[in-house]
């Protein structure tokens, strides 16, 4: 509740005209932000370019906040909006041969620090880019965010029936991908 | 099939903790006896163990310190810009007008057709002077617009630049990265 309040009241702080309420808003959840984009997207590049979108419909819409539910719970909302356009879009450019400018960020990139099973992560990461969109959303708010299914329901506006049918069939392809990537070794 | 949901839903409850006692011991009996629950029991705990250690994935302090002066930078960028963007505007225009004409032009005129590949590109700057915009029916253009995607993804480019190519617009420094991401955008919130 505490923490409900701190994040109320650097919003109110902003749209006072305070900008370094903002940039606190912004280092409390960047991570946060940051790993979820990452998780839906699949990886850094595209992760990185949905944060920089997050925080600018933040910037924009945080007048439009009502207090009713969680800073988070708002933040997660606009992630995984920004993540589900993101690869839309993604899908679209893969599809148009237009021919952009080649991001100038080394490729190579991975900003995640190296930490035990990292390689199996970023397995998982590959294998969840495999499954629909709307499976991985459940998969990865039900896993790894922890959150139950009335909140992901608040989050992304599904019934909680259909989010518990998109999570079981995401577990099974994840499992039999998973199955397939070990057949291969 | 329906027993093997129901077993699926007692292992994820199990690994979720949510499992009384009696429901445990239920399902340790029955993973005793089920060669095949085991084997489910097994690959669903595999995924559940990698949870721990995606909780555990820590991102780099100095990407982290870049995210806001990128940001600020883009904020300040984009209030530079005008807000009005000339040439994403008639580009787009362009693209629903040329739709609209060979959409609507009636039956006995020269370019009753389908298809945009049909058409030389001076018939189209003609029929394009002449205003059919009250006409123009979102619903036919959607549908035309989407097919024309999937079989001339090269005609699309061409009239959305208006006979420009995207990496010329990027050599004269008339859009950038950011008007491209904006085009992308604009399309797909109109288109699908």
């Amino acid at each position: 509740m505490q923490e409900q309040n701190n994040d109320f009241e650097l919003i109110k702080k902003f749209l006072d005209g305070d900008e370094s309420a903002f940039n606190r808003l912004v280092l409390k959840y960047q991570e946060k932000i940051y790993l979820l984009a990452r998780r839906m997207t699949g990886n850094h590049l595209d992760a990185d370019e949905v944060v920089q979108e997050v925080l600018m419909v933040l910037y924009k819409k945080l007048n439009t906040f009502e207090y009713k539910s969680s800073f988070y719970t708002w933040l997660y909302r606009i992630t995984m909006t920004r993540s589900l356009n993101y690869i839309k879009k993604r899908s679209l450019k893969a599809f148009l041969p237009l021919s952009g400018l080649k991001n100038k960020m080394n490729e190579d990139f991975d900003p995640l620090v190296s930490f035990e099973n990292k390689e199996k992560i970023v397995r998982l990461e590959k294998i969840l880019q495999k499954i629909p969109a709307k499976q991985r959303e459940v998969f990865i708010l039900r896993n790894f965010e922890q959150l139950d299914y009335e909140e992901i329901s608040k989050i992304t506006g599904t019934s909680i029936g259909a989010l518990k049918a998109n999570y079981f069939h995401a577990l099974n392809k994840v499992k039999e991908l998973m199955k397939d990537y070990e057949n291969q070794k | 099939m329906k027993t093997k949901n129901k077993n699926i839903d007692l292992i994820l409850r199990y690994l979720d903790g949510e499992l009384d006692d009696v429901e445990k011991e239920n399902l340790f009996n029955e993973l005793k006896k089920n060669e095949e629950l085991r084997k489910e029991f097994d690959s669903i705990k595999n995924i559940f163990d990698l949870k721990s250690d995606v909780q555990k994935a820590k991102v780099n302090q100095e990407y982290l310190d870049s995210i806001i002066p990128k940001f600020r930078a883009k904020l300040e960028k984009g209030n530079e810009r005008k807000s009005f963007n000339p040439i994403f505007a008639s580009a787009l225009t362009v693209v629903l007008i040329a739709i609209a004409v060979l959409l609507l032009i009636p039956k006995g005129s020269k370019i009753v057709t389908n298809n945009f590949s049909d058409i030389s590109d001076e018939e189209l700057i003609q029929h394009l002077s002449q205003d059919y915009s009250d006409l123009i029916q979102e619903e036919k253009i959607d549908s035309l617009l989407n097919s024309e995607l999937k079989t001339a993804p090269d005609k699309i480019s061409y009239y959305v630049f208006n006979g420009d190519d995207i990496t010329n617009l990027y050599k004269k420094n008339l859009i950038n990265p950011e008007d491209e991401n904006e085009i992308y955008s604009e399309l797909i919130a109109k288109k699908f």
